[in-house]
């Protein structure tokens, strides 16, 4: 009896519990506290912290219990991660909620989402300097583009094992926004630059809501086909959404699949940070190239709204270009506190969402591109 | 390996500007065609309702009251809404606060729809009882 005691202790997790366990979870719990008590992105921070709890509850190898072992259940949930299932799924829901049509009444703001995303590819070059190998660097430059279903969309497909560190520096920048983008934006503008107005949205026609899915699907899908899980979903989802004559559908997209698809993505990519597998020189070499990569994206969609004001006779408040990152609405509620802070009558909003809906289809185009050139 | 030989190593340059002229270049055209689909969608709308396409120089242009706006806009809700009053006059005692906002449009009054919350704030703007709405100053 005493024999059969010993080896069921020896098999709990209080016994087989390592400091990186013990670490991982108050790293879990730091996550749990920030989206509960500060209320930063709890919609992802709540299922990635809790799966880096669960996922850092030792046990005995063997048993296909793990998310790494075969045949268990968290395998199986994984499964939509290591093959950007729910990525996609997260797009088409991302098309179903997302109104184009700033993107449509302001298609010049367009450029800055396309600046922001050179981000990414500076950070590519960071990695490679660094010594991280081409596809791995690939999967790290893409946080720069702050969009968390793509970052884990391009990992699973060039650098799997690299999934649990990009994917939490992905989501914890687009959490730290309002920490992050602030003093880069204070920093590069002046306060002259960041009382521009921006001319009232025009009304856009159903006609042009309608055909725009259609359009850009097209255009982009033709342009980067590997993206087109990705593209081709967030525009199915966006017609959806637009055509009218599928409400259901689109409620269906915009609310019980991309909640599902995100408590899904959100809790296995935050089991997938077993200390024994996250915990290591490589995991710290991603957070600091993440937080370079968004970094930059910002900076470089400030710097290109400033030299288009070199040639534009109608001026565009810098502060946009902060917003051609894709993390939405994140980086746009940003723009305009800012924007409002300097002048409470500037109303930065409905531009800002321009940019950041233009990034979105950026990064996945960024994404699609990358994949390509390293296969 | 690592430093510049790992990104000469890896195409790394080539990658890098290739890649972030493609991704450009591509929004660049989504962009541009954006920006001509209103003119497209207007082209191809009046060749289905007419059968042939109007020039732009000759259809009938709608007469259109001009309304001269201040430079800066008042502060104070009572001021800005002295100035939606040719508005109220050419919608009547009795309007939808659509046809107010979509007017205010027209005539490029900015931020009408923040305006005409205020006013309805300070109840210049009160519901008549059976959804429309009337001017009390």
């Amino acid at each position: 009896m005493l024999d059969l005691l010993t080896n069921f202790l020896v098999n709990t997790g209080y016994y087989l519990m390592t400091y990186g366990n013990l670490l991982m979870i108050i790293i879990g719990c730091i996550f749990l506290y920030l989206a509960v008590v500060k209320e930063f992105e709890p919609l992802l921070l709540v299922p990635i912290g809790f799966g880096i709890v669960i996922g850092n509850i030792p046990f005995f190898k063997g048993f296909g219990i793990g998310i790494y072992e075969d045949n268990s259940v968290f395998h199986y949930l994984y499964f939509g991660v290591t093959t950007g299932v729910y990525p996609s799924l997260v797009f088409l829901g991302l098309g179903a909620m997302t109104d184009f049509s700033s993107l449509i009444a302001y298609p010049k703001l367009m450029l800055l989402g396309a600046a922001a995303q050179m981000g990414i590819f500076f950070t590519l070059l960071g990695a490679l300097f660094i010594g991280f190998l081409p596809k791995e660097a690939a999967s790290i430059a893409i946080i720069g583009g702050a969009d968390g279903p793509t970052s884990i969309f391009l990992t699973a497909k060039l650098a799997p094992h690299l999934i649990g560190p990009i994917a939490i520096a992905a989501y914890s920048y687009m959490a730290l926004i309002p920490v992050i983008q602030p003093p880069i934006m204070r920093l590069l503008t002046t306060r002259k630059e960041r009382l521009i107005h921006m001319p009232e949205q025009r009304e856009v026609s159903r006609t042009e809501l309608l055909v725009f899915p259609v359009v850009a699907s097209i255009i982009c899908c033709l342009l980067a086909p590997t993206a087109l899980s990705l593209l081709g979903l967030l525009f199915l989802g966006n017609f959806l959404k637009v055509c009218g004559v599928t409400e259901r559908l689109a409620q269906t997209a915009r609310n019980a699949i991309i909640d599902t698809a995100t408590i899904l993505l959100g809790f296995t990519v935050g089991m997938s940070t077993q200390a024994d597998v996250f915990l290591n020189s490589k995991s710290l070499g991603i957070f600091f190239l993440g937080s370079v990569a968004f970094s930059i994206a910002t900076g470089s969609g400030i710097i290109f709204a400033k030299i288009l004001n070199l040639f534009m006779k109608e001026k565009i408040n810098p502060l946009l270009g902060a917003a051609g990152v894709s993390a939405v609405p994140g980086s746009a509620r940003e723009v305009q506190l800012m924007g409002q802070r300097e002048d409470p009558k500037n109303f930065l909003l409905m531009p800002a969402m321009a940019c950041n809906a233009s990034g979105v289809i950026g990064s996945a185009i960024a994404a699609g591109v990358l994949w390509s050139f390293m296969n | 390996m690592n430093g510049f030989e790992a990104i000469n190593q890896a195409n790394g340059w080539s990658i890098a500007f290739l890649g972030a002229g493609i991704v450009f270049s591509g929004l660049v055209v989504l962009s541009t065609a954006i920006s001509q689909l209103k003119k497209i969608i207007a082209f191809l709308e009046s060749k289905l309702m007419n059968g042939n396409v109007i020039p732009p120089s000759t259809r009938p242009k709608l007469s259109k009251k001009i309304i001269r706006l201040p430079a800066v806009w008042p502060n104070d809700i009572r001021e800005a809404a002295k100035l939606y009053t040719p508005l109220f006059e050419q919608l009547g005692s009795s309007f939808q606060l659509a046809d107010l906002y979509r007017l205010s449009g027209e005539h490029n009054y900015p931020h009408p729809h923040l305006t005409i919350k205020h006013m309805r704030e300070a109840e210049i703007i009160i519901p008549t009882g059976d959804g429309s709405f009337s001017v009390t100053q």
